[in-house]
């Protein structure tokens, strides 16, 4: 019962405890208590439990040890008013027969079969009041019942002798006892007199028996009752004195009586009888073997003492009992399993709650690791934007750079001009109204001067050019190309005619989304390079042909490079644009020069040989760039050059 | 800028027909270069075309002139301008302030200017239009090319 109520018990408590510590918001120091205070609380219902237990045990017990004690005491009131009873009947025959001789006696005891009717009887017997003067017949007589022995002991000198004339059943042990006058012994002399004088049976005290024989000597007792001549008791103690003819006696060896008194039961007790009032050891009457081993640290001693009068005696009774073993043995088992039980839940809860911990703690490192890959990712993410901005921050930094650089560099060279203005206009004058004056070195140095003032001229207004392409908007809208080629043309026209140039144009041209101004620009540069790369004595061939498309150029030059071109990255051309080439018959172009050309200053033959900046090209460039275009060039040293240029479709 | 053309509409009383008596027009150069000036009066020479030229060298001395201030009181001895030829590209005070000053002027907002500058930038070149310039001619490097320009001054005279 204990068991289930604590088992069941711990494990509900066990089950409650996470969804109670969650609700409570217990922390991990609550729960690493837990185990412990399941312990705790075990072994706590295991003692009560037992307590209980032990309790109920020992009023168990002491319910049964007071119902043995009960029956115990009955038992022997019983047996002694049998044993009454039969001194009785015994008084009452020899009553009847006046003197009884030996054979009667035993006839009638053994009627009253006395082994199987009254057990633990030593025997019972006849002792007559023999006076002084009548006890050599009384020997005489027993002689002639056949105890050729017979004599009367102690020997001595008294008024009345009391010697046993009868004792059955006649045994060894009952034998020694003939003759003896009991009355010559203050123990018996007692119980004899009390018998004489009440009339009534008188127990004696313990005495050792004469029919001790044996070297077991155990202690025993007698019970007396008067025969008076008349067959009935007198009414005095005087009376009683006269008339008293004898005692009928039975004898009893105590542990064969009370053990044949006690064999069928179980007492779960201890007897003692003590003759008296007091539990003295030298008085005990009896002690019944030990009922129950003392066994067990919980064995309490029960104890009755009680008064029994027997036979006008006072006998002391003292029970003790103490639980008996299995009983105990519940309440160790009790013990034992609830305390084992506690240690079983306390494990489990404690092995229950390190596994909950353990997943927690993995738990939240997981979800701290996760923490940490978002933060990560986070982070990640914010560098890449902020790497973004301050790509973004350094190229408008690096536009505007370029911008003011180009700025300046337009201011430069436009400051630059005033003084060539004035070298080359002076130079001129000096040539035209003084150069009668001098010699043709002079003339020759002059004309040099004028020339390179000239030349420089050029360069910074390329330089403007490109400086004015890179700085200002550059508007665009729907142009007729043929228009636009036909005006550049039309500027060249002197130089055609002087160089014998033929021109082809391959009309109609398409419309183009360009800026007017650059296109120009772009054209005139081509048209000029075309006119002007033509080895000397060739008259020059232009030929200026275009195409609608949707097909873009590749740039073999870049590619040769292992660098994507500016061009191949930076082109927004989409769906449908046109293209239009410049060719000529001129000198061509070694493809290791294809995309150099088209830089700032580069220049592949000397000023002397073919004249120029070496901007014309990067003007072109930046012009077709800045329309949304794209320029190239397609071209083999001495077969002519062919240079594209894309442009949207208007 | 409205005054000012109310008093085109009016009529151009002062302005004398420049075509009658070319070697009576008179034109204000304001250059801050010596050298294009001395090379402008070359390319007259060469050009065949006489004018009364007065030279200033900066927007101060231009607005002085044309005010009569210090200076240029006698306006017989510094007669106002048949045409401005003005130079952008000044210190202290630009040609863009000459013509802004000009415009705020109703006496004056009618004296034909014509921007003769090494710029050649767009904005230069709206600018100076939107400010009221009559023409706006590119200082050209060559001395041929300035002398051709010199030339075409007395058709725009005569437009104006």
């Amino acid at each position: 019962m204990g068991e289930e109520t604590q088992a069941s018990r711990g494990t509900d408590t066990a089950d409650a405890a996470s969804p109670w510590a969650a609700r409570h918001g217990l922390g991990a120091t609550s729960r690493r208590w837990f185990p412990l205070a399941v312990l705790v609380t075990g072994i706590g219902l295991t003692l009560l439990a037992a307590y209980y237990a032990s309790r109920t045990i020992q009023l168990r017990t002491r319910a049964q040890f007071e119902t043995a004690a009960l029956r115990a005491r009955t038992s022997i009131r019983t047996r002694f008013e049998v044993y009454d009873a039969l001194l009785h009947g015994a008084a009452g025959f020899i009553a009847v027969e006046g003197n009884v001789t030996r054979d009667r006696f035993k006839s009638y005891v053994a009627r009253l079969g006395i082994e199987n009717n009254y057990p633990g009887l030593q025997g019972i017997g006849f002792a007559p009041r023999v006076p002084a003067p009548e006890k050599d017949n009384l020997i005489a007589a027993m002689k002639q019942q056949g105890a050729e022995n017979f004599r009367v002991w102690p020997e001595g000198e008294r008024a009345d002798y009391y010697p046993i004339t009868c004792l059955e059943p006649l045994n060894g042990r009952n034998e020694v006892a003939y003759g003896y006058d009991m009355l010559s012994e203050p123990v018996r002399r007692e119980a004899m007199q009390r018998a004489r004088d009440t009339g009534e049976t008188a127990a004696s005290g313990a005495v050792t028996l004469v029919q001790e024989i044996a070297s077991s000597q155990q202690p025993g007792f007698l019970i007396y009752l008067p025969v008076y001549r008349s067959g009935v008791a007198p009414a005095t103690v005087t009376e009683k004195r006269v008339a008293l003819q004898g005692f009928v006696f039975v004898v009893f060896r105590a542990g064969e009586l009370f053990a044949s008194l006690f064999e069928d039961e179980g007492m779960g007790a201890e007897l003692e009888i003590f003759d008296g009032s007091t539990t003295n050891f030298a008085n005990r009457l009896f002690r019944s073997p030990k009922a129950v081993e003392r066994a067990g640290p919980f064995h309490h001693t029960f104890e009755e003492i009680t008064a029994l009068d027997v036979c006008g005696r006072t006998w002391t009774t003292r029970f003790s009992a103490q639980p008996e073993f299995e009983r105990t043995w519940i309440v160790l088992s009790l013990l034992g399993g609830g305390v084992f039980l506690s240690l079983v839940m306390f494990y489990l809860t404690r092995a229950e709650g390190r596994t909950r911990r353990a997943a927690e703690r993995a738990a939240e490192r997981l979800k701290i690791s996760e923490l940490a890959l978002r933060e990560s990712e986070e982070r990640l993410r914010r560098y890449a934007t902020e790497l973004e901005h301050r790509v973004a921050e350094r190229t408008a930094n690096l536009a505007q750079s370029i911008q003011s650089l180009e700025g300046v560099l337009y201011h430069v060279a436009h400051d630059l001009r005033a003084p060539l203005r004035s070298m080359a206009s002076f130079t001129q004058i000096l040539l035209d109204e003084y150069g009668d004056r001098f010699d043709e070195r002079g003339r020759d140095y002059t004309q040099r001067i004028s020339n390179a003032a000239q030349r420089m001229d050029g360069l910074v207004q390329d330089l403007l050019a490109y400086g004015r392409l890179a700085h200002t908007a550059v508007p665009v809208s729907s142009l007729s190309l043929e228009t636009e080629v036909t005006t550049v043309l039309g500027l060249f026209s002197e130089e055609i005619e002087a160089r014998r140039a033929t021109v082809d144009v391959c009309s109609p041209l398409p419309a183009v989304k360009a800026n007017a101004a650059v296109l120009d620009q772009v054209l005139s540069n081509l048209i000029s390079n075309a006119l002007k790369f033509v080895p000397p004595e060739t008259p020059p061939h232009v030929r200026i042909c275009a195409e609608e498309t949707t097909s873009r150029m590749e740039i073999p030059a870049a590619k040769a490079n292992g660098v994507p071109s500016l061009d191949n990255r930076l082109s927004a051309l989409d769906g449908k644009f046109v293209r239009f080439w410049v060719e000529d018959n001129g000198i061509g172009i070694d493809p290791e020069y294809h995309e150099r050309i088209f830089r700032m200053f580069e220049r592949l033959h000397g000023v002397g040989s073919y004249p120029g900046t070496g901007i014309g090209l990067a003007i072109v460039r930046k012009g077709v760039e800045r329309m949304g275009g794209r320029v190239g060039v397609e071209s083999t040293p001495g077969s002519g050059s062919r240079f594209w240029v894309e442009l949207p479709a208007a | 800028m409205k005054s000012c053309l109310r008093a085109a509409k009016g009529g151009l009383s002062w302005v004398r027909p420049v075509s009658m008596t070319a070697a009576m027009t008179t034109i204000l150069h304001v250059e801050d270069d010596p050298n294009d000036t001395l090379l402008f009066e070359h390319a007259c020479r060469k050009a065949g075309v006489v004018f009364d030229l007065r030279a200033v060298s900066d927007g101060d001395q231009a607005i002085a002139y044309l005010r009569g201030a210090n200076d240029f009181s006698d306006r017989m001895k510094h007669p106002l301008p048949n045409l401005i030829l003005l130079d952008l590209k000044m210190p202290r005070v630009s040609g863009f302030d000459v013509l802004a000053w000009l415009r705020s002027d109703k006496s004056l907002c009618q004296v034909p200017v014509v921007v003769l500058t090494s710029s050649n930038h767009d904005a230069d070149v709206k600018r100076a239009y939107d400010l009221g310039a009559k023409s706006y001619l590119v200082k050209p490097v060559g001395f041929e090319a300035l002398v051709e320009l010199v030339k075409t001054l007395p058709d725009l005279l005569a437009q104006a």
